[in-house]
């Protein structure tokens, strides 16, 4: 059971879960309830199992390209044989229960969000439609789902309708998020090439992904500007945001290298988190009729705290967790050869 | 006379309800696994998100 539980929770990337979590908060925010918690909580339950299944699914169509993009990674239970695909699909059926009736919870329109991103997350990944081998169309759709669902889920938790405001968000989260997808394919690269997965870095190379992307980011940028409440504040930090974006997608728009390539890429990612968290403090502090001073000194405050990771991840890159104990490393290292007692026996002689 | 009938042996259970019990096993664990995923979800988007988040009062 205890092993089950830690390869669901591999299997759900934390970090992924922590970002569709923040979008729910975006939609519920957005929506006017950012002091009632509890409504976040109900949104978050059918979020999470959406994104259980999603990648359950991905994982069970993926399993050969993993196997060479990801050997041995636990973060690919299936790939890394920790698991079989029964009982993945079991995860997925039970996830995919799990959300619909959650989202029963919110009010209606919910669960027909649910069900059609649930649809959304089969289609990209099972044949015959496999939206994951069309390119672009693949590139469009999957952040679609991954933005608009736990959105609309957040949103749907303090009404039942949609506005043409919650919309505008939408788009802005949608299609900065786009622009931070495609790099996922980096890594990846060999993999989908080897197996003819066509994502849009294999049909366009990297210069053309990270203009692209580039494009997504100051799209996404503009389209916030249209926030409720916008100021100077967020749109100096949204500003100071999307320039560093656009620097890192610059720079990675050299090869250096795939561990230059990954520091680059996680430090996009730490700022598109940024840029999320940031829309959501100033919709709670819009809310809650903070005065100026106050949302312009915690935007301050929100830049600094985004940039300082984002500059030491480029710097640094990403800090791992497994280290070799000092005593392996020693039993490792070849000890002095007969060559090396020959020579040394020479110079004394 | 016929040949007497080969003694089975104990009777085993049926595999069938192994495979089920097995099937709820995954089912528990998936249903507790998200509601953990949920649970720190929530504390992770509280403390990070909502923690400058004014009162309406």
């Amino acid at each position: 059971m205890t092993a089950r539980m830690r390869i669901l929770i591999l299997l759900a990337r934390p970090a992924v879960v922590v970002l569709f979590g923040l979008f729910a908060a975006t939609g519920v925010a957005e929506a006017g309830g950012a002091s009632r918690t509890v409504l976040l909580a109900k949104a978050l339950v059918p979020t999470i199992a959406f994104l259980v299944f999603c990648v359950v699914v991905n994982d069970l169509s993926d399993e050969a390209i993993d196997r060479v993009n990801l050997p041995g990674d636990r973060r690919r239970p299936l790939a890394a044989g920790l698991c079989g695909r029964r009982e993945l699909t079991v995860v997925g059926v039970t996830a995919a229960t799990i959300a619909v009736t959650a989202s029963a919870a919110l009010h209606r329109p919910a669960v027909a969000v649910t069900t059609a991103g649930l649809a959304l997350g089969a289609a990209y990944s099972l044949r015959p439609v496999r939206i994951a081998d069309r390119g672009a169309v693949a590139s469009l759709l999957l952040p679609a789902g991954y933005v608009a669902v736990p959105y609309l889920l957040g949103v749907m938790a303090v009404r039942g309708s949609v506005t043409a405001a919650d919309l505008r968000l939408l788009g802005g989260l949608y299609a900065g998020f786009i622009g931070r997808i495609l790099l996922k394919d980096f890594r990846d690269v060999r993999g989908d090439a080897l197996f003819g997965k066509r994502t849009f870095l294999v049909r366009h190379g990297r210069r053309a992904t990270c203009a692209f992307s580039a494009t997504c980011w100051v799209a996404g940028s503009l389209i916030l500007a249209g926030v409720r409440g916008f100021d100077a504040g967020l749109g100096t930090a949204l500003g100071v945001y999307l320039v560093a974006a656009l620097g890192l997608l610059g720079a990675l728009s050299v090869d250096g290298g795939a561990r230059r390539d990954e520091r680059l890429i996680s430090a996009v990612a730490i700022i598109a988190r940024g840029t999320v968290v940031t829309i959501i403090a100033h919709l709670s502090m819009t809310d809650a009729h903070w005065s100026g001073a106050v949302q312009r000194s915690v935007m301050f405050g929100l830049v600094l705290v985004v940039l300082g990771p984002a500059r030491t991840m480029v710097r640094r890159g990403p800090v791992s967790r497994l280290t070799v104990p000092a005593e392996w490393a020693r039993q490792a290292a070849p000890g002095p050869s007969a060559v090396d007692h020959a020579l040394s026996a020479g110079r004394r002689g | 006379m016929t040949a007497p009938l080969p003694h089975r042996g104990p009777r085993r259970p049926p595999r069938v309800t192994a495979e089920w019990w097995k099937v709820a096993g995954v089912v528990l664990a998936t249903a507790v696994g998200i509601a953990g995923l949920v649970l720190v979800a929530y504390v992770v988007v509280i403390f990070i998100a909502l923690a400058n988040m004014g009162s309406n009062k």
